[in-house]
């Protein structure tokens, strides 16, 4: 067996895993704009991009935010995220509907809005 | 088959969970900068096998085919070596999911694929002699290499998308 076939064997090895997305999408609702305003119920501030989960009338939603780089100049920091604290965005929602996804416009925090984009 | 797919999961997962994976999502600057120099690997890979792919396929025939070859074909492997490096880092920021995903799994495989192509064609034509017009069999596999490196780039542009 070549070694390259058992490099191409090996990719074919990986199907059988069960299938998930990666967090990136295409398709957001451009025509629509979402707002939601609740706590943050966790913080992913990392890159390529910094989340938060947010529950906005008991349903949480993931919010994706910026890359930090981009958070940290504008002055959302790292500490500026705290779960429990109430915030609100604007954003587009993912055009899968099953999904309650959002990527983020802006954000609110303590009657500070920030742009994201 | 199963047991072998649950191994390669779980590695992935630990590659994740390991201080290079968190330095990727962590660490200040460092997740584009590394992104930069996958994108400066596609640039000397597909760039500079892509224009000896050309050549063998019968565009600009005034340039020598022997020496266009000599030159690029290195430059396209360092290109290969800086997409290995940093397109292993950047797959530790997120492995369990990327692992999981068909797209990065097509992704792998036109790699192979392209990278098996590139070994047997080295190894049957190398560089061509001085003053030679390169055979069938070189263009068909010239054809090859560069379908499966821009799909291999498509595919790997998408990955940020779906």
């Amino acid at each position: 067996m070549t070694s390259w076939f058992k490099l191409a064997f090996a990719a074919a090895l990986l199907a059988p895993l069960p299938a998930v997305a990666h967090h990136g999408w295409s398709g957001q609702d451009n025509a629509h704009v979402t707002t939601l305003e609740g706590q943050i119920q966790a913080v992913r501030y990392r890159d390529p991009h910094a989340e938060i989960d947010l529950m906005d009338h008991g349903q949480k939603w993931t919010i994706t935010l910026a890359p930090t780089e981009r958070l940290g100049s504008r002055g959302v920091s790292e500490a500026a995220l705290k779960v429990g604290d109430t915030v609100k965005i604007n954003g587009h929602r993912n055009l899968d509907k099953t999904r309650y996804e959002v990527k983020a416009n802006d954000i609110t925090i303590g009657g500070k809005t920030t742009n994201l984009r | 088959m199963d047991g072998l797919a649950h191994a390669v999961l779980t590695l992935a997962q630990q590659l994740e969970a390991s201080p290079v994976g968190a330095a990727m999502r962590g660490t200040r600057g460092l997740y584009p900068a590394v992104n930069t120099v996958h994108l400066l690997g596609v640039v000397l890979l597909v760039g500079g096998i892509g224009v000896v792919d050309a050549r063998v396929l019968g565009l600009g025939r005034a340039v020598p085919l022997a020496a266009l070859s000599r030159y690029l074909t290195p430059a396209a492997i360092a290109g290969l070596g800086l997409l290995a490096v940093s397109g292993a880092l950047l797959f530790c920021a997120d492995a369990g999911p990327f692992i999981r995903s068909p797209l990065f799994q097509a992704k792998l495989a036109l790699i192979a694929l392209g990278a098996a192509n590139a070994f047997l064609f080295r190894r049957r034509f190398g560089d061509f002699d001085d003053g030679a017009e390169p055979p069938a069999l070189a263009r068909a596999m010239a054809a090859a290499s560069l379908g499966l490196w821009t799909s291999a780039t498509v595919v790997g542009r998408w990955l940020a998308y779906l």
